[in-house]
């Protein structure tokens, strides 16, 4: 299975996610206004990076012409709302660190001004630029984020409950989400190795600076996973052991093999293409692109059920339960794809192994699902009030965030028809000597 | 802004917390000078040497491959020839550059006096993988005088020939671009017609000049890639 065909699955699986869930999310009127919020973004988040998902197996299928311009035009756009929506969750949840409505005006303004910002570059010529602060959302995600799970998660015994490890879970759940691809190249910063250092993720595009903000972010990421992995280790040594040792640690482990691999081959992470050597290529489509495309939706699920931003009721219980299913199957087969890809294996096996596997992963799910929807983690209980104020912002004005995603989308959509026209990446692509 | 208000005394407050997220934050600033001293300093000539442009220059070394044909056309007929290159030249040569194809003939009735005949000739545009728009092909001709027609087709998409320089990437990057072997594969079609010029004489019953033999070369130009780096 190519990298193309994992991104059209990673857009499946997200536009499926995003679309269900937003569903789901708008049911549920009884959220806080953060929560409600950051879970409307999170859905929408979703739709757009599985657009982005699918622009960029276009990009990669090597169509002929230049309309790929169109398609990477697309992506990155869907990328600004990426980014930008990260942050603004990263502002409101677990706990909002925007306390009262000018905190909120201001800081999500300039979160949705970045995006707008960077759209306004696209048009001007100035794609990949530093202007365009590309990587800064993660000096955002480690700060905020890494914050809360350090504050949460080491509270004084008197003042730790539930709750207060529920919201580390969550920071770290997040942090996990954006940044887990990164953490796999742990030992290549450690060790100064090419594969981390040369991260090139613009190619010709991006100038050295542009590229040094983007790997700078990557560093401290790493830094913060580290830090993460440290207390969570020690912890669990003092018998506080935490869901998110299982899901984090996977990835650092990952990391030791991922080095003695990448360091064979000369390709750097995401520089990682069809021509790379065999071996550095399936390593990548096994771990950055597999966390890319499958681990972000799963995780993402897990959040949205285990912390009811969904609610589960007698209405909402098959929708909940048809995304899961669809998350699980579709998530089993690529899998599965991608292991019949280095190991050929009968078709026929495979399609009965695929039937027992996926029946094995719904009789799971449908265990898993009734734990996570008959005990559903809380947030607040036993927490300072003043850890979640209270703010009257009606529901119709959070609804209204999806009519804004729409308008951008659409805007996205013209200016990408305008840098098709224009041969505006592909003057940038020879101004910049590619 | 009340104190309750602002988030940051709340995540740095209590001595514990304090000191965890303030240690916290100390990792990261170490990580990110760490990082900067390795990316300008440690590693920084090979980082900045990777994003300077090279210049490479790309030259063709080319071989051809000779086909003919020959037919004998009636006056007003048309005749359609059809050319396929050799298969085993895709995989051992790097493209497929450009076909010329060259018509000839002569006046051969024999008769007394008998003009050139007029032959046209009209490469078709078929669905083989070329460089059709190009402005330099040459897909049709015409010849009353017994002249040789010349056609030329620019198969792969700006090859000329001459060498080229170029800027940046890598140089199998460059190899790659010059190295598709789609182009030119398929079946190229050669219309031609003629038209029969009849002698001065052509009023005497035995004398008569009704069609006329076509020879036709078809040379398809392959090449080897091979790229340099200049600067």
């Amino acid at each position: 299975m190519d990298e193309e065909n994992l991104l059209f699955i990673g857009a499946i699986l997200s536009i499926a996610l995003g679309g269900l869930s937003l569903r789901l999310v708008r049911k549920n009127v009884n959220l806080p206004w953060n929560e409600a919020m950051a879970a409307h973004i999170l859905c929408l988040m979703f739709i757009t990076k599985g657009i982005q998902n699918a622009a960029f197996g276009y990009v990669n299928s090597e169509s002929t012409g230049d309309i790929w311009q169109f398609w990477a035009q697309i992506a990155v756009s869907m990328d600004y709302i990426f980014e930008s929506s990260i942050m603004a969750i990263a502002l409101l949840y677990p706990v909002p660190m925007l306390r009262n409505m000018k905190q909120v005006k201001v800081g999500l303004g300039l979160v949705v001004g970045l995006a707008l910002f960077r759209l306004v570059l696209d048009v001007v010529g100035l794609n990949f630029s530093v202007f365009g602060l590309a990587g800064v959302f993660v000096f955002v995600v480690v700060l905020v984020w890494g914050t809360v799970y350090i504050k949460f998660r080491l509270m004084p015994a008197e003042k730790s409950n539930p709750s207060t490890q529920n919201i580390a879970l969550v920071a770290g759940l997040f942090t996990t989400l954006v940044l887990g691809h990164v953490w796999m190249w742990w030992p290549g910063f450690i060790l100064q190795s090419e594969y981390f250092y040369f991260l090139d993720p613009f190619g010709v595009f991006s100038s050295t600076v542009a590229n040094y903000i983007w790997v700078a972010g990557y560093a401290v990421g790493i830094a913060a996973g580290l830090t993460i992995l440290f207390v969570e280790i020690h912890q669990a040594i003092k018998g506080n052991m935490n869901t998110l040792l299982y899901i984090i640690s996977p990835y650092f482990v990952l990391g030791i093999i991922g080095f003695l691999i990448y360091s064979q081959g000369g390709g750097s992470g995401f520089g990682v293409r069809s021509g790379s050597e065999g071996s550095v290529q399936l390593w990548a489509t096994f771990t950055t692109s597999m966390h890319f495309t499958i681990i972000r939706p799963l995780i993402a699920m897990y959040i949205l059920l285990r912390f009811s931003l969904i609610e589960i009721n007698d209405e909402t219980k098959p929708l909940a339960k048809t995304m899961s299913i669809v998350l699980i199957v579709v998530a089993t087969s690529a899998i599965l794809e991608l292991i019949q890809s280095i190991i050929p294996i009968n078709q026929m096996i495979s399609a009965a192994l695929l039937g027992i596997i996926i029946a094995l992963g719904l009789g799971w799910e449908e265990k898993s699902f009734q734990t996570l929807v008959a005990n559903p983690a809380q947030l607040r209980e036993n927490i300072d009030n003043r850890w979640f104020p209270e703010l009257d912002i009606p529901r119709r004005n959070i609804g209204r965030i999806e009519i804004a995603c729409l308008i951008y989308s659409l805007v996205s959509l013209l200016i990408a028809y305008y840098v098709w026209e224009f041969d505006v990446i592909l003057e940038l692509e020879m101004q910049r000597g590619g | 802004m009340t104190d309750s208000e602002n988030v940051l005394s709340d995540l740095f407050s209590g001595d514990g917390s304090r000191r965890n997220v303030s240690v916290y934050l100390a990792v990261l600033v170490v990580a990110l000078f760490y990082h900067a001293s390795v990316y300008w300093f440690i590693l920084g000539s090979e980082i900045q040497a990777k994003d300077v442009q090279i210049n490479y220059t790309v030259e063709f070394e080319e071989s051809s491959e000779l086909f003919s044909d020959s037919r004998t056309i009636n006056d007003g007929e048309k005749e359609t020839l059809e050319f396929t290159a050799s298969a085993d030249l895709f995989g051992s040569k790097s493209g497929f550059g450009l076909l010329t194809i060259t018509v000839s003939y002569a006046e051969t009735s024999g008769e007394f006096a008998d003009p050139c005949d007029t032959v046209s000739v009209d490469l078709a545009l078929t669905d083989v993988s070329a460089d059709w728009n190009n402005a330099n092909n040459v897909l049709s001709g015409v010849s009353s005088d017994c002249e040789t027609i010349a056609l030329t087709l620019y198969v792969y998409p700006e090859y000329d020939g001459q060498p080229k320089e170029v800027t940046g990437m890598d140089a199998s990057h460059w190899s790659d671009a010059w190295s598709d072997s789609s182009y030119g594969q398929g079946i190229f079609e050669l219309d031609i017609e003629v038209i029969v010029n009849e002698p001065i004489t052509s009023g005497i019953p035995t004398v008569s000049d009704t069609n006329e033999e076509v020879d036709v070369t078809w040379e398809a130009v392959f090449y080897d890639v091979s790229v340099q780096e200049s600067s």
